[in-house]
C-alpha cells in the first residue's frame, strides 16, 4: 500500500467514525407496564416479562434479536392476559403475559409505532407514526377501523366509554366515536402533542410543546382554561381529586385546579420532567432527567422522600403497581429500577 | 460548550430560516448551507492560499534538490523539508487547520438537521430543550417532505415499474459533484507524492461522502450537494478552477 494511502485511510476512517458517533442525538428510554405478577419492559430488540417481586426475567420476546425490530412503546396488558406492544418496524404484537409466546401480529401500519397501545374492553387502540390510529380486536388482532389523524401520532390514545381522544404531532386533538372511529370534533392547540390527554371531572387536559397546559370540553373541544408553564411541557398531566399536576422541561412541577386552571402550588425540581407523574398511596411520584425520583404530598407538593438512581437519566413516566414504583432508566448499568413506593428504597434492579 | 456555541445557534438558525422560507425545509437547508459557507469563507480562503503556497514550494528547485538528495533517508528528508518550511516562513499545518475547524461545523450542521427533523422522541426532546424562547413552537415538527424525498430518511427513488428497486438519485448526484469538485479544484502538482494523494482524494473522498449520503438522512446529502456546487462556483469566480484536469482520470 502506498505511504500516502496509509495516511489517508485512517483519516477518512476517523472522519466516518466521528460523523457516525455524532449521528446519535439522544437515547431512547424503555416503555414499562405492570400487572399484579409481572413488570413488562420494552427496550431495543426485546420485550421482557419480569417477576414483579424480584425483578427476575421470566421471559423475553423475541428470543433472538430480529433485524430492524425495536421496541420502545409502553406495553399494554389486556383483561384477557395479553401484552400488546408496537414496534419500530411497523408491527403490533400480542404476547401471552405468562409466557411471552406470540399470539397474533398486525402489520398494516405504514410507519413506526412510537406510542403505547391502549386496551379497553375487547378492543385495543394503537397509534402509529403514519398518522393512523388502529382499532383492533384485542384477542385476535382483527382490524376493526382506523382513523387518519393527518400527522404523526406518538401519544397513546385516551379511551372513555364512548370516545377515543387522540393527540397528534401536528398540534391537533381529535375526539373519535369509539365504536366507529368517526371524528366527532378536533381542536388545534398550537403545539405538538407527544403525550396522551387526561380526563378528570369532565375536563380534558392536554399538554403540548411550547403551549400552556390546555383544558378542553370533552364534548365539543371548546377551550376552558389554560395554565402557564415556564418552559415547554413534554409530558401530559396527571389529575386526581380536582387537581391536575404537570411538569415542564425546566423542572418546574405545578398543581392547578381542574375547575379553572388556577395555580395551587408549584415547586422547582433539579431538572427536566418528561414523564407524566404517577399518583398512588396518597403521594405524587415524579422522575427527573438527572436521575431523581420524588415522592410528594398531593396537598402541598411537600417532599415525602427522594431517591437518586445513580448514573442514570430518567425520561419515562414512573409506573406504580402494588407498592412498587417502576422506573425506566437510561444508563449503562441498569434498565429498570424498582423502588418501594412508601420509602423510596430500591427493591431490585434489572439489566438484560 | 459545543452545544452552546455551535449546535444551539445552528439549530435555531435553521428553524428561523425554515420559518422565513414558507416552511420548506429543503430550501432552508440550501440557504443555511450558503450562510455557513459565507461564514467559513475566510477559513476556506486561508486554506486555498496555503495549498497554493505549498504547490509553489514543491515546484521550487530547492525542494526538488532535497527530494533527490535524501531520497533514501526518510528522516533526513523530513528534517530538510521542515528546515525549508522554517526558512521561507511556511506553516505546513496552515492548510489543515481550517479543515479541522470546519469539521465541528459539519457535525453541528448534521446535528442541526437531525434535531430539527426530530424523527423520534429522543431527538424531539433534544430539540425542545435547545429551542430559544423567541423561536415559535408552532414550527415543530418540521415538514420534512420535498419532491419524493423525506429529508429525515436516506433517499431512494422508488420506480417499481422501471427498476424494481430504489435508486439513490441524491447519492449519485453527491458522488458525481464531489468528484467534479475534487478534480476541478485540485491544482496541478509537480511533486509525485502530492500527485498520488490528489489521485486518491479524487477517488476516495467522493466515495466516502457518497456513503454518508446513502446511509444517513437525505437532508445531509442535500447539504453535501449544495456545498459541492458552491465550492466549484466559488473557485470558478476566483479563476482557480482547473478545467484541464477534468480531461484526465488520473490525479492532477
Amino acid at each position: 500500500m502506498p505511504v500516502s494511502l496509509r495516511r489517508l485511510l485512517p483519516a477518512l476512517a476517523l472522519a466516518s467514525v466521528a460523523l457516525a458517533a455524532c449521528s446519535s442525538t439522544g437515547n431512547p428510554w424503555p416503555g414499562i407496564a405492570a400487572d399484579a405478577e409481572r413488570a413488562y419492559v420494552a427496550f431495543g430488540p426485546a420485550v421482557y416479562g419480569l417477576n414483579l417481586d424480584t425483578g427476575q426475567e421470566v421471559w423475553r420476546y423475541p428470543q433472538e434479536p430480529v433485524r430492524n425490530r425495536m421496541f420502545y412503546a409502553a406495553p399494554e396488558v389486556t383483561e384477557s392476559g395479553l401484552v400488546i406492544i408496537g414496534s419500530y418496524d411497523k408491527q403490533v404484537f400480542a404476547l401471552e403475559a405468562d409466557t411471552g409466546q406470540e399470539v397474533w401480529t398486525f402489520d398494516e401500519a405504514q410507519e413506526r409505532i412510537v406510542g403505547g397501545a391502549v386496551a379497553s374492553g375487547e378492543t385495543v387502540y394503537v397509534p402509529s407514526a403514519d398518522g393512523l390510529v388502529f382499532a383492533l380486536d384485542a384477542d385476535s388482532g382483527e382490524f376493526l377501523w382506523s382513523f387518519d389523524a393527518e400527522g404523526q401520532v406518538w401519544a397513546s390514545p385516551l379511551v372513555t366509554d364512548d370516545r377515543v381522544y387522540v393527540g397528534s404531532l401536528s398540534h391537533v386533538v381529535y375526539a373519535l366515536d369509539r365504536a366507529s372511529g368517526q371524528p366527532v370534533w378536533n381542536r388545534d392547540v398550537g403545539g405538538a402533542i407527544v403525550d396522551s390527554p387526561s380526563l378528570v371531572d369532565g375536563t380534558l387536559v392536554v399538554g403540548a410543546l411550547g403551549r400552556p397546559l390546555t383544558a378542553l370540553d370533552p364534548a365539543n373541544g371548546e377551550p376552558r382554561w389554560t395554565a402557564e408553564s415556564d418552559r415547554w411541557i413534554w409530558a401530559s398531566a396527571t389529575s386526581t381529586d380536582g387537581v391536575t399536576y404537570f411538569g415542564d422541561l425546566g423542572g418546574r412541577l405545578a398543581a392547578a385546579s381542574v375547575m379553572d386552571g388556577a395555580l395551587l402550588h408549584q415547586i422547582q425540581l433539579e431538572s427536566a420532567i418528561t414523564g407524566r407523574p404517577a399518583v398512588g398511596e396518597g403521594l405524587l411520584f415524579v422522575a427527573t432527567e438527572s436521575g431523581s425520583v420524588h415522592a410528594l404530598h398531593l396537598d402541598d407538593l411537600g417532599s415525602e422522600w427522594v431517591e437518586v438512581v445513580p448514573s442514570s437519566k430518567l425520561y419515562g413516566p414512573p409506573v406504580l403497581q402494588d407498592q412498587t414504583l417502576l422506573i425506566g432508566v437510561v444508563g449503562r448499568e441498569l434498565l429498570v429500577a424498582a423502588l418501594d413506593a412508601s420509602g423510596g428504597n430500591i427493591r431490585w434492579r434489572f439489566q438484560p | 460548550m459545543l452545544d452552546l456555541l455551535i449546535f444551539d445557534p445552528m439549530v435555531n438558525g435553521l428553524l428561523l430560516i425554515y420559518d422565513f422560507l414558507f416552511h420548506d425545509f429543503a430550501l432552508a437547508i440550501i440557504i443555511f448551507t450558503i450562510i455557513i459557507r459565507l461564514i467559513t469563507l475566510p477559513l476556506t480562503l486561508q486554506q486555498q492560499r496555503s495549498t497554493q503556497r505549498m504547490q509553489e514550494l514543491q515546484g521550487s528547485k530547492r525542494w526538488q534538490d532535497i527530494q533527490k538528495k535524501f531520497k533514501g533517508d526518510r528522516q533526513k528528508l523530513q528534517e530538510e523539508q521542515l528546515k525549508l518550511y522554517r526558512e521561507v516562513g511556511f506553516n505546513p499545518l496552515g492548510g489543515c487547520l481550517p479543515l479541522l475547524i470546519q469539521f465541528p461545523i459539519l457535525i453541528g450542521l448534521y446535528q442541526s438537521i437531525s434535531n430539527a427533523l426530530a424523527l423520534a422522541p429522543p431527538q424531539l426532546l433534544n430539540l425542545s430543550k435547545r429551542i430559544y424562547p423567541f423561536v415559535s413552537s408552532s414550527l415543530v415538527p418540521i415538514d420534512s417532505t420535498f419532491l419524493w424525498w423525506d429529508l429525515g430518511q436516506p433517499e431512494r427513488l422508488v420506480a417499481p415499474q422501471v427498476l424494481g428497486f430504489g435508486l439513490p438519485v441524491l447519492t449519485i448526484l453527491v458522488v458525481v459533484t464531489s468528484w467534479l469538485q475534487t478534480k476541478l479544484t485540485t491544482p496541478p502538482s509537480a511533486d509525485a507524492q502530492s500527485k498520488q494523494m490528489s489521485t486518491m482524494m479524487s477517488l476516495y473522498l467522493p466515495l466516502l461522502i457518497g456513503y454518508f449520503s446513502y446511509t444517513y438522512a437525505s437532508g445531509l446529502a442535500l447539504y453535501f450537494l449544495v456545498s459541492n456546487i458552491l465550492t466549484v462556483v466559488q473557485y470558478a469566480a476566483m479563476g482557480k478552477v482547473n478545467w484541464r484536469s477534468m480531461l484526465s482520470l488520473r490525479g492532477a
